[in-house]
């Protein structure tokens, strides 16, 4: 990683980042801001050759991505987050280098073992397969989703497809699909997440070769968001599901969430999930609420540092405490394994 | 209403030490250069470990990267502090200030960082004092409408507390979401809404400091009032050179039933500018004007984006229909494409918009940074420095945008520049010299809102003239003789010579270019196109200054209580009257944008300047409001004027007594009408009245006037077509009182008192609003009170700098 390229030395440290920084709402120090987090790495640059010298507290930052929207001039933190562990992780996982991590929750635990099964195949597929029997072009929109959905909603894709194929007329996924599709999980960042970069590349890679050119892709969850970054340079439009049917298919759908739902999860980018999908509430229906933003540090990264796992860990419990039982409408498949009270908001999308 | 702080989580404090990653190595050139650092003062480890054992190690932090992390805030400087303290509270704050006393440690208080003048950097290093725990809102009184909290207090915070009362706090600089209130009175913040409503210091009620010496004091709007000096109003934008504020006061507005925002594009800057002028002239009052100006790239061809305006009217459904309609047609008269937003989106629409046209500059013109300053102009001045920042900007080749405050005059001209360039910081600061060059010849000020800081101390001297920076050197020694609180901001060296001027510019950049002209002021002058009337004689009254201003749809808003139509403005400014309409939020106090001032056989020497908008230095024209000579004998004024209303009633109504008197007052405060004055009165014939007047600017009151009607039909009352507010009752009453004794407190709550007064048959009146009961002095014992600061030494040593 070298600075030139990246975005960081566009700070202009003006602030405006700060107050949508989870880790910098918790606590309200220089270090757990973005504004601080591009001043550290900076200071790394000056201070000359490797190894940097980085704050431990960098690492608490989740990768959510808050910060990138209100920054005028386009720093982009998440990646160089993404960067920077990937080179640190460039031989495999790094052991374990820092503090010890608290005790985990058992839904986190439920969840970090849905992470670990999922890597673990996800390492097991065959980078020469898609070449040879990927999609299609021109055949309706692909569909992507990350590992944690296909584990905690798997009826999920199913049920996505159904209403896309109504919606969209033609006979449903063309053959090949299913294999792009576990690439396209593959590729949602889970593997560099557990610093197995080079396992990342290679899934990204192979992504790339198998989507035709032109064609559309639609997420069905938060998770699967990555995929936006990944696929932007090989010329393809990546759309959340809601973005595509308001886009693609005004008034055709309705959305009726399940009754008790009055939260909305907070989201990475805000307005493409939920807002279309609130656009199409009844009028008297009640209008769910943003959660506030310190919480939305839990719809980042899954970076297995220790620090980000812990800053995790504590936004995930302090999201729970909030919650208090209250009805969580989440497009985060792992908000449903976290909070009892979540519902994945596809349940509650139907067509005319 | 009980203490609040932040959520679970907030003690967490950084762990000191580093962990090494192992592979990155980052190459290239970080934004901005290394932090310069002084050399740690001799007593640093001394107070270093006071400050241990006062807070414990974790709130006393020295590892580097803490240091660094606290050596930076908007600017472009950067300057690192060699210990960061982190006080649990307002009484840690002040061990501290006497611990940094006792080694000789410089010391500076830090909110957010936010600020653009590099107020909050520590240029002699020692201690930055975060106010991060400082957090507590302590109390919300409705009745008053008053908000007591610390100065951690994040705006958008305090935003939050209000809202489940319909209150709101107006002062709303662009980084509202996170800067604290603290710092915006440290720098006397303004925003969007100054327009209407003035910046932070309208706002303060009082201010509860640690000196610099270590010991406390209470600075309030009321010291005027009690023989003393307005410290308070000389406190706020001080930079935090004077001081640091633990607590304060500070006044709240209703929300507004309906607030709307209109967005015009134009194609040309100018047309923009042009509809401010046209607004202002058909009698709005928008809550905000605000403008971004197209791209200015050099040698480029224009972009083709449009320059927007931003204007923001507020009221009833029925005030803001009708201002939309009259704003809608001005703007499209001047070839504006309008569009109305709700107020809910304003900010965001304007931060998105603003966010839009920075990243199409970064990508036309190749420069990913952006350095942004301030700068102010009287209104008038406003295209012809839009024009001078465009040659500017073509001399410099600097590409800029402009996102700024139109209405006041206040740019913040924004030039991009790529941070591998090695001498962009030459380029950026030679363009920021030639434009406040351009803003000195234009009759402007350093700053409107920002500050000086560190980043235009240099350039003081071409705005104040050696003798005014004299006097602002001796109000620092007052309060800081060891100058040890955040030294070496606002003022420059104290050899000022030369001051900064570039080589090409006219006559008209002098050196302290705000001096009074060598003619003397003209004994009354309006100036209609800068909302402001200059006043250079004691023969000029109340009267003729209405006079002078009936054609011209301004209004000086200014109705001495004590006075009359046919009393003198000088001496009712000099003797601090308080206006019958002090509901507004531009007061009486808050008029003053310049003053002259003679002291013994010298010179008259003039403090403030012509903008409606101005924090560069102290703000001693602050001093003249209630100065009775000891600052010297005021000569002139200027004043800011307001558009006069388009409608206004007046309200009259007898009661039997003082009881039942300020009970109907307060039924009529919580209508939430737009009363600008509002009262129990009791008149030379021992009536006991309520009086009110209703104002708006904009529309009609036929929609309040039938709620008032229909609210209070039990009573029984008078809703007259007006008396003008210069011969209302009140003033009327309390006409020819000398001197006048004053309570705080709402009407409903000085009760006894009123009785008393009126079983002694005295003039008096309560005021609602900022909640004052006015009776000439001697009628009945005056309150109990403690010593004044004003009267105290401290305020005798501020009036004794003035004496240079």
């Amino acid at each position: 990683m070298t600075i030139a390229g990246t975005t960081l030395d566009r700070c202009t440290r003006c602030g405006l980042c700060l107050s949508s920084c989870p880790t910098y709402l918790e606590t309200r120090m220089e270090h757990d801001g973005p504004r601080g987090r591009v001043w550290t790495l900076l200071a790394a640059v000056r201070d000359g050759d490797a190894p940097p010298t980085v704050d431990p507290t960098f690492w608490d930052c989740t990768g959510c991505g808050l910060c990138v929207a209100p920054c005028p001039t386009g720093v982009d933190l998440p990646a160089e987050l993404d960067s920077l562990w990937s080179a640190l992780n460039r031989g495999g996982p790094a052991a374990d280098p820092g503090p010890p991590r608290p005790p985990a929750s058992a839904a986190e635990r439920g969840l970090e073992a849905v992470r670990a099964q999922a890597v673990a195949r996800l390492r097991r597929l065959d980078p020469e397969l898609p070449e040879a029997s990927g999609p299609t072009a021109g055949a309706g929109p692909l569909i992507a989703f990350s590992p944690y959905l296909t584990a905690l909603r798997p009826d999920a894709p199913a049920r996505a497809r159904r209403l896309l194929t109504a919606l969209d007329g033609g006979g449903g996924p063309t053959e090949g699909h299913e294999v792009w599709e576990r690439w396209a999980a593959a590729a949602c960042g889970l593997l560099a997440d557990d610093g197995r970069p080079a396992d990342d590349r290679r899934a990204v890679e192979a992504l790339r070769r198998a989507t035709p050119g032109g064609s559309t892709v639609v997420l069905l969850d938060l998770a699967a968001s990555r995929l936006a970054a990944v696929l932007a340079p090989a010329g393809v439009e990546v759309l959340p599901l809601p973005r595509y049917l308001a886009q693609r298919h005004p008034g055709r759908w309705r959305f009726e969430p399940a009754t008790g739902t009055e939260l909305l999860d907070t989201a990475v980018p805000e307005d493409d999930w939920y807002a279309p999908l609130l656009d199409t509430l009844p009028e008297d229906h009640p209008r769910p609420v943003l959660l506030p933003r310190r919480y939305a540090g839990v719809a980042g990264r899954d970076l297995q540092h220790p620090r980000t796992v812990a800053s995790l860990r504590r936004q995930a419990e302090g999201k729970g405490r909030w919650l208090d039982g209250r009805g969580l409408l989440t497009a985060d498949p792992r908000s449903l394994a976290r909070h009892s009270t979540a519902r994945f908001y596809l349940e509650g999308l139907h067509h005319d | 209403m009980t203490p609040t702080s932040r959520g679970p989580g907030h003690g967490r404090l950084p762990a000191a030490g580093f962990e090494l990653c192992h592979g990155p190595r980052l190459v290239g050139r970080p934004a901005g250069a290394p932090a310069r650092q002084a050399p740690p003062a001799p007593g640093l480890a001394a107070f270093a470990a006071e400050a241990r054992e006062l807070l414990g190690a974790e709130r006393v932090l020295t590892d580097p990267t803490t240091l660094g992390l606290h050596s930076y805030d908007a600017s472009l400087d950067s300057r690192r502090p060699d210990a960061v303290v982190v006080p649990r509270s307002g009484d840690d704050l002040r061990e501290l200030v006497l611990a940094a006393g006792r080694g000789s440690v410089p010391w500076v208080v830090r909110g957010a960082g936010t600020g653009y003048s590099g107020g909050a950097l520590p240029d002699a290093g020692g201690a930055v004092l975060l106010t991060r725990d400082l957090d507590r809102i302590l109390a919300v009184d409705p009745d008053r409408r008053l908000v007591r909290c610390e100065p951690g207090v994040v705006l958008a915070d305090l935003r939050e507390a209000l809202a489940p009362y319909g209150l709101r706090y107006l002062p709303d600089p662009s980084s509202y979401q996170v800067c604290t209130v603290g710092g915006n009175v440290a720098e006397n913040a303004g925003g969007p809404h100054a327009l209407a409503v003035g910046p932070t210091s309208n706002f303060v009620v009082s201010l509860d400091v640690v000196l610099p010496d270590g010991s406390t004091a209470e600075f309030g709007e009321e010291d005027v009032w009690r023989g003393g000096l307005d410290l308070r109003g000389l406190l706020v934008g001080s930079e935090g050179t004077l001081g640091a504020v633990r607590g304060l006061t500070l006044r709240v507005a209703p929300e507004p039933e309906c607030s709307q925002v209109l967005v015009a594009r134009f194609d040309e800057q100018d047309a923009a500018a042009a509809t401010v002028e046209r607004v202002l002239g058909i009698g709005l009052l928008p809550s905000a004007i605000d403008m971004i100006t197209s791209a200015y790239v050099p040698g480029a061809p224009v972009l083709g984006d449009p320059s927007l305006l931003f204007i923001e009217v507020e009221g009833t459904a029925g005030e803001v229909r009708h201002q939309a309609a009259a704003l809608t047609e001005a703007a499209a008269q001047a070839g504006g494409r309008c569009e109305l937003l709700s107020s809910r989106a304003f900010m965001a629409t304007r931060a998105r918009l603003v966010k839009e046209k920075v990243r199409r500059m970064v990508t036309t013109s190749g420069r990913p940074c952006y350095y942004l300053f301030d700068a102010v102009v009287p209104r008038s001045r406003l295209t012809t420095l839009m024009a001078a920042l465009r040659r500017r900007a073509d001399q410099h080749d600097l590409p800029i945008l402009n996102t700024f405050h139109a209405a006041d005059g206040n740019v913040h001209p924004a030039p991009f520049y790529d941070p591998a360039d090695p001498d962009y910081r030459t380029k950026l600061r030679g363009f920021l010299a030639d434009v406040l060059a351009d803003c000195a010849a234009l009759d402007g000020s350093l700053s409107g809102e920002h500050g000086v800081g560190l980043e235009k101390a240099e350039f003081m001297p071409l705005f104040h003239s050696p003798r005014e920076l004299l006097v602002m050197r001796g109000i620092k020694d007052a309060f800081d003789p060891a100058g040890l609180c955040n030294p070496g901001k606002i003022l420059p060296e104290p050899d000022p010579e030369p001051a900064p001027r570039p080589a090409d510019h006219g006559a008209g950049a002098v050196r302290g270019a705000r001096r009074a002209a060598p003619g003397g002021s003209p004994a009354l002058r309006v100036r209609a196109g800068d909302g402001a009337v200059d006043i250079g004689s004691p023969e000029v009254s109340f009267a003729a200054v209405a006079h002078a201003l009936r054609d011209t749809g301004l209004e000086l808003v200014h109705e001495p209580l004590g006075g009359g139509p046919e009393s003198s403005v000088l001496t009712a400014i000099d003797r601090g009257r308080p206006a019958l309409r002090e509901t507004l939020a531009v007061r009486a106090r808050d008029l003053v944008l310049s003053a002259g001032l003679a002291v013994g056989r010298q010179e008259v020497l003039t403090v403030g300047g012509s903008c409606t908008k101005d924090v560069s230095g102290y703000e001693l024209r602050r001093l003249a409001f209630g100065g009775r000579g000891r600052i010297g004998r005021l000569t002139s004024v200027s004043l800011r004027l307001l558009p006069s209303p388009t409608d206004r009633r007046s309200l009259e109504v007898e009661a039997a007594d003082p009881g039942q008197a300020a009970l109907l007052c307060r039924e009529l405060h919580r209508l939430g009408l737009p009363f600008t004055a509002l009262g129990v009165l009791l008149d030379r014939s021992a009536r006991v009245l309520v009086t009110g007047l209703l104002e708006v600017r904009g529309g009609t009151l036929d929609e309040h006037a039938a709620r008032l009607r229909t609210a209070l039909r039990h009573h029984g009352f008078e809703l007259r077509a007006c008396w003008s507010p210069l011969d209302s009752p009140a003033v009327t009453a309390l006409a020819g009182a000398s001197d006048l004794e004053h309570r705080a407190g709402q009407p409903w709550q000085s009760v006894e008192v009123l009785r008393r007064l009126h079983d002694a048959g005295g003039p008096a009146f309560a005021s609602v609003g900022p909640g004052a009961l006015w009776y000439p002095r001697g009628v009945v014992a005056g309150p109990d009170r403690p010593p004044s600061c004003g009267t105290s030494s401290l305020g005798s040593r501020v009036a004794a700098a003035f004496e240079v």
